[in-house]
């Protein structure tokens, strides 16, 4: 859980990457577009190459994420029913096989706290937190942002690189890519994206 | 004047007990009785493990030993023969039989004969048969056949036979022969000059003995002369011998072994013990000439009455003896104390009441009706009884009045449960003891009813036998029927009508017996006339003709084949009893012996098929069954569940006499507390030891309810009925001498006595430990107002933990599943070579955890290897390993589990055995509706519909280790699919259920598999 929700709030961040048309972005301009974003609605397919396994697992769902207040919704659809919608203080998950929900509350969770504390400061546009560590590589003209974890750092410890790859104008992200230290690779493509706009009412439901 | 009489009844008494012990010696001396360690007298008289285990002594198959040469690396495939040659001659012992190393010959004379048998053997399927070969077609079919063999390297010496028999009408009675052959099961050609095993680097000389199970001394004579002589084999050939007499001698061997070590131990152990806990009293050496003196009796008693007595039974010498040393200790305790007089008279009530407590466990084991266990309770009986009396009549005048020696004395435990606070910590601690053991006991105990547990013979000699069997034995094991006449036409008369019988109700493929090819005198008369009838002049001319034509065409001579012509010419005749088939045939399936003809048939070893043919069997038919699956699973069931009802008897008569005791139920219930956590505290400790509790830990566990009942009855006297004096060291040093007694016995190597001294020093450890801590906190919470509304409480707890764990269920996950989804009809193709990937739902269940996770799964049948990765839902990895021939590497994320390294790699065991091997070779046996295919330990059962997988289960000594079970069949990626598998383990607490959501050949196009 730890890990999803480092990931996702990784890609919450890229995410809030819209950079302004006519420039070369670069941090600080990333930086300064985190605070536009204040809604965000795609679907996704996420394929994980696991380095034990010849095939990949290929998963789809939608993906919902809001920034006042804070909810990030993930509903996947197959090959499984599954949903985890997050805000603050609380991780509720349903799962379809069993029709079971659960909730999980951050300030029992030492991790999720933590692991939240990190992606509100992103959100507030304060991206030195990764930078302390993190190196980042940005290749502006192919639209894409490395994020490579320091050496010793907690996020080294699972995490050899993020890669994100932007849509045109840096409009928003369109890939997401995670090596884990472990080799795996996991690749996450939205789709049908929708910035900004009014979230369905059924978006937090679990069970959708 | 009193010390006068003192000195009087001192000398009185010690002369009565030398003479008693003179009287002993001498009838010892002089009695007939053996000792016997025979497994029969554990048995049941009436059970069937006793008829089938008298029958096979009855047999000889008990007698039997296969000796074993092998060629050594490098030596040439001739020196086995040559070795062979050398040795039989030597194997010259009084009780070698037969010697049997092959066929003895190489003469086919009676195979190219055998045609000549077809009048004899003309029964209606037969001459059906016979009528098509004849007719013009299959004699021009088998002229042209003959010719295509002559002219291949394969008809090289077939010219004979063709001369003889140019239609090939021997082969009609092959079937029947082939399926004699079925009979045996070892894996060399019968028909070879010596056995010679499939590699040809072993070779297999079998010996018949007229030794029963039951004479160790003849065996171990037997065996050293037979190892003397392999000892003497060239340096390239090594030899070994393989028989189940090398049980009985082991047994015996390391019985007498171990009853005198534990004799001189015990001896030992109990002087110290006594010397230095009574400060050197001399006269404390009287305490342990008590039991001694007791068990000497008892031993002489029994010799006078009974022929044979099972070793076992005195080799439990050292337990009896810890068990009825306590009466003396009590004794020696009141003799020693103040007020002697008081003391003993106080005395006599509790040590009434406890004897008897322990003497009605025992009586139970009278009115068994197994003879090991009434000669153990008559042993038992008589050793404490005898304890008893003399504790109280002859031990006081030995002893002598030495007034406050014990008072000092080391086993001061007044400190414990006296104060209400002392109290309360004590029953915590016992609550909690209590608790954990019921968990850790719930969590890993497991039972055994294999009666290996027995058995004292060294592993070393199982595993060779284990070798010997996966070299030398093939297909499934054989169960037999012998059938018993007077004469040997009564013997085929008998054999034919129960032949009749047993094939219709267990399938003729199933049936192996000679039957088919020795049938009675009337019918063959029968089957003769038949023969003639079919066989007239104008038949045979058109015969005669067809062959003469038919040779011709193929450039045969026609006169070549005109002895055949005459002998479908002569008219039959039915005079000669002589059979078509060679003596080393017959033998093993009819014999003589001094009182009766036999006949063997064999068929499938399983319970189903003894279980269809019991009803034909039995003294009114002269027909019994010997199995061997049958004989080890009842052995040890019916012994398992004797003393299961034993153990419920036993604590109910306990129950009921201590409230007679005491007579207060609460007071009664407090008295069994020892008992209820003595059970518990073996269960746990059998848990944590990994042991399983078997036949050996059931008897031991019987004598634990009734010896640790007399510690709760005493201590209940102490704290309720208002004794005087503090029984509690001599109490603890009673209970010490139990322990040490069963502890020595630890060092045994015999199972049985093993497993008896586990069980009784852990269990009379913890009810005397219980007993002086637990009861008189109680006591001393009810004195102190505590109510006994608390007391309660505290005893209601565990007992409703204990039966709420004795009755929970395990989790069910799918049990009703159907076989297939709707509207499916099967053709299964287990994955065999070809590579596949599943997506599923994945549950494990371990140690009271439940892990539910998103499962991808690789196979790769052909390397083999197993490739898992689970996932929490939706993408965090949890478990994540990869088997991959035999080796496995594991990485297990599931915090509960992650430092159980054990977990991954069980799971990963198990999916091998869920995804690889699910279509055995082999054949499959029919029973009803489903087809099994056996090899080794492992079952799979097809139904026999549509040839569906049904389970796969994993049988060791007669219990299910693992059964997977496949439901919910569909089609998937063109291919037939289980949509839920479930593995169930014998251990609590362990299952691994796999719902299938997609599932696909990796590398390959549907339908190309």
């Amino acid at each position: 859980m730890e890990r999803l929700i480092i990931i996702l709030s990784i890609a919450l961040c890229a995410l809030a990457l819209p950079c302004p048309a006519n420039e070369a972005p670069d941090i600080a301009s990333i930086e300064a577009s985190l605070t536009k974003l204040e809604s965000f609605e795609a679907a996704f397919v996420q394929r994980t190459k696991y380095k034990i396994m010849s095939s990949e697992l290929r998963t789809e769902g939608v993906i919902y994420l809001q920034r006042q207040p804070f909810l990030l919704a993930w509903h996947l659809r197959s090959p499984i029913v599954y949903s985890a919608v997050m805000d603050t203080a609380t991780l509720r998950q349903y799962d379809g096989d069993s029709g079971k929900i659960d909730t999980i509350k951050m300030s029992r969770n030492p991790v999720l706290h933590a692991v939240s504390e990190v992606y509100r400061a992103i959100l507030l546009g304060n991206l030195k937190k990764f930078e302390e560590d993190c190196l980042f590589k940005l290749d502006a003209p192919g639209m894409k942002l490395e994020m490579l974890p320091k050496e010793g750092t907690e996020l080294d410890r699972f995490i050899k690189s993020l890669k994100f790859e932007f849509a045109t104008e840096f409009r928003y992200v369109s890939c997401i890519e995670v090596l884990e230290a472990g080799g795996n690779l996991t690749r996450i493509e939205f789709s049908s994206v929708k910035i900004n706009e009014r979230l369905p009412d059924d978006a937090w439901k679990l069970g959708k | 004047m009193d010390q006068r009489r003192e000195r009087l009844l001192f000398w009185a008494a010690l002369t009565g007990l030398a003479a008693i012990v003179g009287i002993c010696t001498i009838l010892l001396f002089f009695s007939h009785a053996k000792f016997s360690s025979d497994i029969s007298s554990m048995l049941p008289k009436d059970s069937d493990a006793r008829r089938i285990l008298g029958a096979m002594q009855a047999e000889r198959l008990t007698g039997k030993i296969a000796i074993e040469l092998r060629l050594k690396d490098g030596a040439a495939p001739n020196l086995l023969s040559a070795a062979a040659d050398e040795l039989v001659p030597r194997l010259k012992h009084p009780a070698i039989g037969k010697i049997v190393c092959g066929a003895g010959t190489c003469d086919t004379a009676w195979l190219r004969d055998l045609y000549l048998a077809l009048p004899a053997l003309a029964d209606q399927e037969l001459m059906q048969e016979l009528e098509r070969r004849l007719s013009p077609e299959g004699i021009r079919d088998a002229m042209r056949k003959n010719f295509v063999l002559l002219s291949t390297p394969g008809g090289l010496g077939a010219s004979e036979f063709i001369a003889s028999d140019p239609l090939g009408l021997r082969q009609l009675l092959l079937p029947r022969l082939s399926q004699m052959s079925k009979a045996f099961n070892y894996r060399f050609d019968p028909l070879g000059r010596y056995f010679i095993g499939p590699d040809g680097r072993r070779l297999l000389i079998l010996c018949e003995t007229n030794l029963s199970m039951t004479d160790s001394a003849g065996a171990r004579s037997l065996l050293d002369c037979i190892d003397k002589e392999l000892g003497s084999l060239p340096p390239q050939v090594s030899g070994r011998a393989v028989s189940v007499l090398r049980h009985a001698a082991a047994n015996e061997e390391v019985l007498m072994r171990d009853i005198w070590v534990l004799s001189f131990f015990a001896l030992g152990a109990f002087s110290v013990m006594y010397f230095f806990i009574y400060r050197m009293d001399a006269r404390s050496l009287f305490i342990l000439a008590v039991p001694s003196v007791a068990i000497l009796m008892s031993m002489t008693l029994l010799s006078l009455v009974m022929d044979s007595i099972p070793s076992f039974v005195f080799g439990l010498g050292g337990v009896i003896a810890g068990i009825a040393d306590d009466y003396a200790i009590h004794v020696y305790a009141a003799c020693r104390s103040r007020d002697s007089k008081e003391e003993m008279r106080e005395l006599i009530t509790p040590l009434c009441f406890c004897a008897l407590t322990t003497l009605a466990v025992f009586a139970l084991f009278l009115f068994s009706g197994v003879s090991g266990y009434a000669c153990l309770g008559a042993f038992a009986i008589l050793s404490i009884a005898f304890s008893l009396l003399l504790s109280l009549f002859v031990l006081p005048p030995l002893l002598g009045r030495k007034e406050g020696l014990f008072d000092d004395a080391l086993w001061n435990f007044s400190f414990l449960g006296i104060s209400p606070k002392n109290a309360k910590v004590t029953l915590v601690v016992w609550g909690v003891f209590m608790l954990a053991s019921l968990i850790i006991a719930a969590l890993g105990f497991s039972f055994s009813r294999s009666v290996k547990l027995l058995d004292g013979t060294p592993e070393s000699v199982f595993k060779q036998e284990a070798e010997f069997k996966s070299y030398w034995i093939d297909g499934e094991p054989k169960a037999l029927a012998v059938l018993r006449a007077p004469d040997r036409q009564e013997l085929l008369r008998s054999g034919e009508n129960f032949y009749r019988d047993a094939s219709s109700l267990l399938g003729a493929d199933k049936l192996i017996s000679a039957v088919p090819l020795l049938p009675s005198q009337e019918t063959v008369r029968k089957n003769i006339e038949r023969w003639n009838a079919a066989m007239t002049p104008e038949k045979v001319l058109l015969i005669r003709d067809e062959i003469f034509k038919r040779a011709k065409e193929n450039g045969f001579t026609p006169a070549a084949f005109v002895p055949f012509i005459e002998f479908l010419s002569r008219p039959a005749q039915t005079e000669t009893e002589d059979s078509i088939l060679p003596y080393f045939v017959i033998r093993e399936f009819i014999r003589q012996d001094a009182s009766a003809w036999k006949m063997y048939f064999f068929f499938p070893d399983t319970e189903e098929n003894y279980a269809k043919l019991k009803p034909l069997c039995g003294p009114a038919t002269n027909i019994g069954l010997i199995s061997y699956r049958k004989l080890e699973s009842d052995a040890g069931n019916e012994v398992f569940l004797r003393l299961g009802r034993y153990m419920i008897i036993a604590s109910a008569l306990i129950f009921l006499l201590t409230l007679a005791a005491l007579r207060s139920l609460s007071q009664t219930l407090l008295a069994m507390l020892p008992t209820m956590s003595s059970l518990l505290g073996i269960a746990a400790a059998f848990a944590i030891l990994r042991i399983p509790f078997g036949i050996p830990h059931c008897i031991a566990a019987v004598l634990v309810v009734g010896l640790s009942v007399y510690y709760g009855i005493f201590m209940a006297f102490c704290q309720f009925k208002g004794l005087k004096s503090d029984m509690t060291p001599s109490l603890v040093l009673a209970a010490l001498t139990t322990v040490v007694g069963g502890a020595i016995v630890i060092v045994a190597r015999h199972p049985i006595l093993f497993g008896l001294g586990i069980v009784i020093a852990i269990g009379i450890s913890v009810a005397c430990l219980v007993s002086i801590t637990v009861i008189p906190a109680i006591g001393s919470l009810i004195r102190s107002g505590g109510g006994a509304k608390k007391i309660f409480l505290l005893l209601a707890l565990p007992t409703v933990i204990f039966l709420h764990g004795c009755s929970t269920p395990l989790s069910e996950i799918v049990k009703d599943s159907p076989l297939c989804d709707a509207d499916f009809s099967a053709e299964y193709s287990p994955p065999e070579k070809n590579a596949y990937s599943v997506l599923a739902s994945l549950q494990i269940e371990f140690c009271g955890h439940v892990f539910p996770m998103l499962a991808m799964l690789e196979v790769n049948p052909a390397i083999p290897r197993i490739a898992l990765v689970g996932l929490q839902k939706p993408c965090i990895r949890l478990l994540e390993l990869v088997s991959e021939n035999g080796g496995i590497k594991a990485e297990c994320l599931i915090p509960q589990v992650e430092k159980k390294s054990e977990f991954a790699t069980r799971v990963a065991h198990d999916l091998e055995n869920i995804c690889l091997n699910l279509n055995p070779p082999g054949r499959r046996v029919r029973e009803g509706g489903v087809e099994s295919v056996v090899l080794g330990n492992i079952v799979w059962r097809f139904d026999a519909a549509s040839g569906l997988l049904l389970k796969k289960e994993c049988i060791e000594d007669g219990v299910c280790r693992w059964k997977i079970s496949f439901y919910r069949y569909r089609l998937d990626a063109c291919s037939t699919v289980p949509g839920e598998i479930l593995l169930e383990s014998f251990q609590p607490g362990y299952t691994i259920w796999i719902r299938v959501r997609d599932f696909k050949w990796l590398n390959q196009d549907c339908g190309k598999k």
